[in-house]
């Protein structure tokens, strides 16, 4: 009876582990002569052994993949408690002196993050606060975000039409619809780069020098020069 | 600095030694979200509310043995409670992707930078992923934990709590569960 299937729980465990140490290349000599006298009755361990090492190969490559969107997440640290109303005021300081820390000091009081009031100039000085009418809602933060967006050049502009995701019949009247805004931005990079696999599998990225524009689909208007 | 210095400075209330905390663990974390999960949960919007907990809840930490087993409690609880609250809204967003994504199939130029590759290596990912959420919950995170940079038995002992030994054998039991998932699912060769 050498079918794995045959092996009492114990024995199968046993197997496993084997198995487990060597493609993970933590067997001991211990367990290569264990792992001998199991093939010397049954050879399909060494089957095993080659199938879960691909196996792992695969997971590990699966794994880090879907782990990598970590590197993404960063802390929210203006949700930290040490980050009140006077640290926020320090770090201002030390970061970029007196003039940030007076943007933070009226962005704490409308209640909005630096990084919201504070555009950086190409020279490094803070240009265009907004602190002489502060926003109070979400229409007027973007209006500034696209007025202060395209001054500086961050930002081209909103395209002319939305993306209706979901509508729903609203029971006051009209529908509650759910929709993209697409706004289009500017950004300068050091080099621009794409995905690649070698024979083993491995991903890597080549540097592409082409210039690339999207084509807008047949039947779209251009893209209008002017914003 | 040493990482229990790092861990007391940060439940202490500095937030650079809390950020710097995140930087090292988030990785692991990410891979016990993932064991928890439900399936159609977002993982990155769940690591997203892990990030506020420990924000919000690291001042409450007085014993800095006592950190990965706390962290690894808030992503459990966060990806348990969160997860199902995100499904429905997932749902909206799949719908939002595949009607961008029919956009730009009616648009040949958007596709030349796909390496066939590469989206067949994504996909095989994807697969085992899947298979991944269909092993039994004891052995998904130990399995899953394993490749994290390699995590080590000792380490992963640290994180869950469990002895290296139990850590060990649900590894090796979890792979083989996982070669016979993959095995089952694999299409069948038809003979004539």
């Amino acid at each position: 009876m050498t079918e794995a299937t045959d092996f009492n729980m114990g024995e199968q465990d046993r197997r496993d582990i084997l198995v487990a140490r060597v493609v993970d290349g933590e067997a001991t000599s211990e367990d290569w002569r264990e792992l001998r006298t199991i093939a010397a009755s049954d050879q399909t361990i060494w089957a095993e052994i080659a199938e879960q090492q691909d196996l792992k190969r695969e997971l590990d490559v699966a794994v880090e993949d879907a782990v990598s969107v970590a590197e993404r997440v960063a802390l929210p640290m203006h949700e930290h408690p040490s980050v009140s109303p006077n640290s926020r005021m320090k770090l201002a300081l030390t970061a970029g002196g007196w003039l940030a820390a007076a943007c933070v000091g009226v962005a704490w009081i409308v209640g909005m993050t630096p990084q919201q009031t504070i555009t950086p100039a190409t020279n490094g000085a803070p240009q265009n606060i907004a602190m002489a009418n502060p926003i109070t809602s979400a229409g007027e933060a973007l209006a500034q975000y696209l007025k202060l967006g395209k001054e500086s050049g961050e930002v081209l502009g909103e395209m002319p039409s939305s993306v209706v995701i979901q509508r729903t019949p609203n029971p006051e009247g009209g529908y509650d619809v759910i929709y993209l805004r697409q706004i289009v931005e500017r950004t300068t990079v050091d080099g621009v780069y794409k995905p690649a696999t070698d024979d083993t599998g491995n991903t890597f990225f080549v540097p592409t020098s082409s210039t690339t524009q999207a084509k807008p689909a047949e039947g779209d208007a251009p893209l209008p020069a002017v914003w | 600095m040493s990482e229990s210095d790092l861990i007391r400075r940060a439940s202490g209330g500095d937030a650079e030694a809390a950020g710097l905390l995140w930087q090292e663990h988030r990785r692991w974390v990410a891979a016990v979200v993932l064991a928890h999960k439900p399936r159609e949960a977002d993982l990155e919007d769940l690591l997203q509310e892990v990030a506020l907990v420990v924000v919000e809840k690291l001042h409450q930490l007085t014993e800095p043995e006592a950190f990965k087993g706390w962290l690894r409690a808030v992503a459990v609880n966060t990806a348990r409670a969160t997860g199902r609250k995100q499904t429905r809204r997932k749902g909206i967003l799949k719908l939002a992707q595949h009607e961008i994504g029919n956009e730009l199939a009616d648009d040949g130029s958007k596709h030349d930078y796909v390496d066939p590759s590469g989206v067949e290596r994504a996909e095989r990912s994807r697969r085992l992923i899947d298979l991944i959420a269909d092993l039994p919950e004891a052995y998904r995170e130990c399995v899953l934990l394993r490749c994290v940079r390699g995590m080590s038995h000792a380490q992963i002992s640290a994180v869950t709590g469990m002895p290296e030994t139990t850590v060990e054998t649900r590894i090796a039991r979890g792979r083989r569960k996982l070669k016979e998932l993959a095995q089952a699912s694999a299409p069948k060769a038809v003979m004539k």
